[in-house]
């Protein structure tokens, strides 16, 4: 068995991660009627050829452990389900996870709201005071009253596991406890369980619109100390998802229960090869080793496709081809930047529902002969490709429509460094002035970290800079015709 | 009294926060300080309550007045407006007068986990001794394609993807008078005058004579396929209508 444990940490957090229990409880749910009670997530194993995995010859080897887990996979048919719940003397299903806020009242509707029999009440620890968004109060002085019993109780779930994987952890940048306190848990669980996969979601600032002032000074600060104990974060920002939801779903105005639906949704697609059989990253580590080329590299882009209400759904014919074309247009990506004026390190595509292996390369030779895809020239990877038979699920009043096949895009590439560009030209203004410093000094923090945060932000410019210089530079100036 | 989610917004911010009706109004602007950045005295609250009307939220005595005593309608708007002069509001958007802190380059070389660093320690991309400098690469590249495409001139061929425009090759080589490119172009003398030029560019000709046809056009070697190609007679088509 390989157990994941998921945190969700302040309010986005654990709203998130709400929604995406609701829609793994439907998951679970499907299952169980297709294949009876006892045998939770029977399903049909694919097997597709080791040449099928990648298109890239080079990259066997990443993907060859793959190839592993799926066969032992098959003698543990309870395996993907296992992954995020855990079964109790009384053949009820607990997921592994841990909801923390510094404050009661969002953790609070948990406990009262429907899916209150699915926790354990142990699983749910609050503190009595917000961290005002206040990355200092998060990591030092509310959220220190807070850490021991947090990790106390992940110790106890870690301790039932039988060969635990690692932790995803969800939280935003911008809050005083998803920014502070997701800093300090990433800290301490390194500390307490060394080399386990770390992987993140979180919810980033949006160039255009802040949530709160200090946001800048909260994401960057989040950002530099959570750097070196992450293993790979997925990034979200709200306006991204917010222009999805309006767009796509003609949502007038999308509420965060809206995005976080939508968030929820991709997660899922992302966490399926973790749950259900495929071909690729069956363990929480692949997901470092076909996306992460260098440590601190470690942003992929994430896109989905379709998001489609169910009004249009009928309208739209969603070929494999369409849908994995649409993930490479940037109004369908996670995060406001542009793929066309960066270069690609690795890109894997998840699909799930009814798609054939011949579809899915058909459309990937067709993605191979775009000049918009630059890939860096130094780096042995390309397309990688998973498939999941398990078709995506609904959440009950959920926006999305049904549709019998999806696809989710990660793509590690170097045009997301543009989302700390913005964020750290504001905090330099800020900071200039050191507009509103004296709230972090006065919880104890050093002028320095500010320094030393931003400091750090400008070396992983540098490192994107450095990741796509010399590769062959297409000729996209350049007139095809003179 | 459950949590009331509302929209708060002001000059500088823009969420959905999650209010308590059981706060007093005094307890909300000094939750709402770190969002908005304005004092708490210097807050004035105004909540829609329709697409028309709004209220103020204020009170007397701020401290004894709670939220509960307004209409907090889910998702309703909650404008916090900077009651400061405008000279006296801090600028947080206008990043134009500040210039953005850039590491320096001799700084980041001396940095150990960098990925600079670490291209080097494993000699990748520009720091692989064995890989061809890349204008190297480029100038072989194109050489590679020219000799395999078998491009020589006075060779019939067709331009592009399609089968709409065939021609003889009259050139090929370095083409100065277009920037930023290295290796050969391929000067193609079209049947029809659907090209750029007349066979001379930016004032140097390369084949022909002057001619306001615009019979020439210059393209990568790769654009250009070489074969049998007899000029395309137009009027073969008439026959099937």
């Amino acid at each position: 068995m390989r157990e994941i444990i998921s945190i969700n940490v302040g309010q986005a957090g654990c709203q998130i991660a709400n929604a995406c229990w609701e829609v793994s409880r439907r998951q679970k749910r499907h299952a169980a009627l297709d294949c009876g009670p006892f045998i939770p997530l029977a399903r049909p194993v694919q097997h597709v050829s080791d040449d099928m995995l990648s298109y890239s010859a080079d990259n066997f080897s990443a993907l060859l452990p793959g190839a592993r887990h799926s066969e032992r996979k098959q003698a543990d048919p309870d395996h993907g389900f296992s992954t995020f719940f855990s079964e109790t003397g009384q053949g009820k299903y607990v997921p592994r996870t841990i909801y923390c806020d510094l404050e009661p009242n969002v953790v609070d509707e948990v406990r009262t709201g429907a899916y209150r029999s699915l926790f354990h009440p142990e699983q749910m620890i609050t503190g009595k005071e917000d961290a005002s968004n206040n990355y200092a109060r998060g990591h030092y002085t509310v959220g220190k009253e807070l850490i021991d019993q947090v990790l106390d109780k992940i110790r106890r779930v870690a301790d039932s596991c039988a060969g635990l994987q690692g932790f995803l952890v969800f939280h935003s940048f911008g809050g005083g406890t998803g920014s502070g306190f997701g800093a300090l848990l990433m800290e301490r669980l390194s500390v307490d369980y060394g080399k386990k996969s770390k992987l993140e979601f979180c919810v980033y600032p949006a160039p255009q619109t802040a949530t709160s002032v200090v946001e800048p000074y909260n994401s960057i600060l989040t950002t530099h100390t959570t750097l070196e104990h992450s293993d790979c974060s997925f990034m979200v920002d709200n306006e991204a998802i917010y222009d999805i939801c309006r767009r796509n779903l003609g949502l007038e105005r999308p509420n965060y229960e809206n995005l976080n639906r939508l968030i929820a949704q991709v997660v899922s697609s992302i966490t399926a090869s973790l749950r259900f059989d495929g071909s690729l990253n069956v363990d929480l580590n692949e997901f470092q080793t076909n996306l992460v080329p260098y440590p601190r590299i470690h942003f992929p882009l994430v896109a989905y496709a379709p998001v489609i209400s169910a009004a249009k759904a009928a309208h739209e014919a969603n070929s494999v081809q369409e849908m994995t074309m649409s993930c490479f247009e940037p109004y369908n990506q996670m995060v406001k930047c542009d793929p066309r004026n960066g270069k690609y390190m690795a890109t894997c595509l998840l699909y799930r529902g009814d798609v054939v292996p011949r579809d899915a390369h058909a459309a990937v030779a067709t993605l191979k002969t775009k000049r918009t895809i630059q890939f860096v020239d130094w780096c042995p990877t390309g397309f990688k490709l998973g498939i999941c038979f398990q078709p995506p699920q609904l959440v009950p009043n959920g926006d999305l429509a049904k549709v019998d096949r999806a696809v989710c895009m990660l793509s590690n590439t170097t045009a997301i460094a543009e989302a700390w560009s913005a964020l750290s030209a504001k905090f330099d203004l800020m900071y200039s002035k050191r507009a509103f410093v004296h709230w972090y000094v006065g919880e104890g923090m050093e002028e320095g970290e500010f320094s030393e945060a931003r400091e750090d932000l400008a070396a992983l410019e540098r490192d994107y800079e450095e990741v796509a210089t010399d590769s062959l530079e297409a000729e996209g100036d350049v007139e095809a015709e003179y | 009294m459950a949590d009331v989610p509302l929209l708060v917004v002001s000059e500088n911010s823009s969420s959905e926060r999650r209010i308590t009706p059981s706060w007093s109004i005094s307890q909300l602007k000094t939750k709402l300080e770190p969002v908005t950045g304005i004092p708490p005295s210097c807050q004035r609250l105004k909540l829609k309550t329709s697409a028309n009307d709004a209220i103020f939220v204020e009170a007397e005595n701020e401290d004894l007045k709670f939220l509960s005593d307004f209409p907090l309608v889910p998702y309703a708007e909650l404008q916090i407006i900077d009651t400061r002069p405008p000279g006296a509001r801090l600028n947080l958007n206008d990043t134009s007068g500040v210039e953005k802190y850039v590491m320096p380059v001799e700084e980041y070389e001396k940095k150990s986990d960098s990925v600079l660093a670490w291209k080097k320690a494993e000699k990748l991309g520009r720091f692989n001794p064995d890989a061809p400098s890349l204008e190297k690469a480029k100038v072989d590249a194109n050489e590679y394609e020219i000799k395999s495409r078998g491009i020589e001139v006075g060779k019939r061929c067709r331009v592009g993807g399609d089968d709409t425009r065939r021609g003889e090759i009259k050139f090929v080589g370095e083409v100065k008078e277009i920037p930023g490119t290295l290796g050969a172009w391929v000067g193609v003398h079209l049947d029809e005058p659907a090209g750029k030029n007349d066979g001379s560019i930016g004032g140097t000709r390369y084949w022909g004579a002057e001619s306001s046809l615009k019979h020439g056009v210059f393209v990568r070697p790769e654009r250009v396929e070489v074969g049998d190609w007899p000029p395309l007679d137009d009027l073969e088509d008439m026959e099937e209508i």
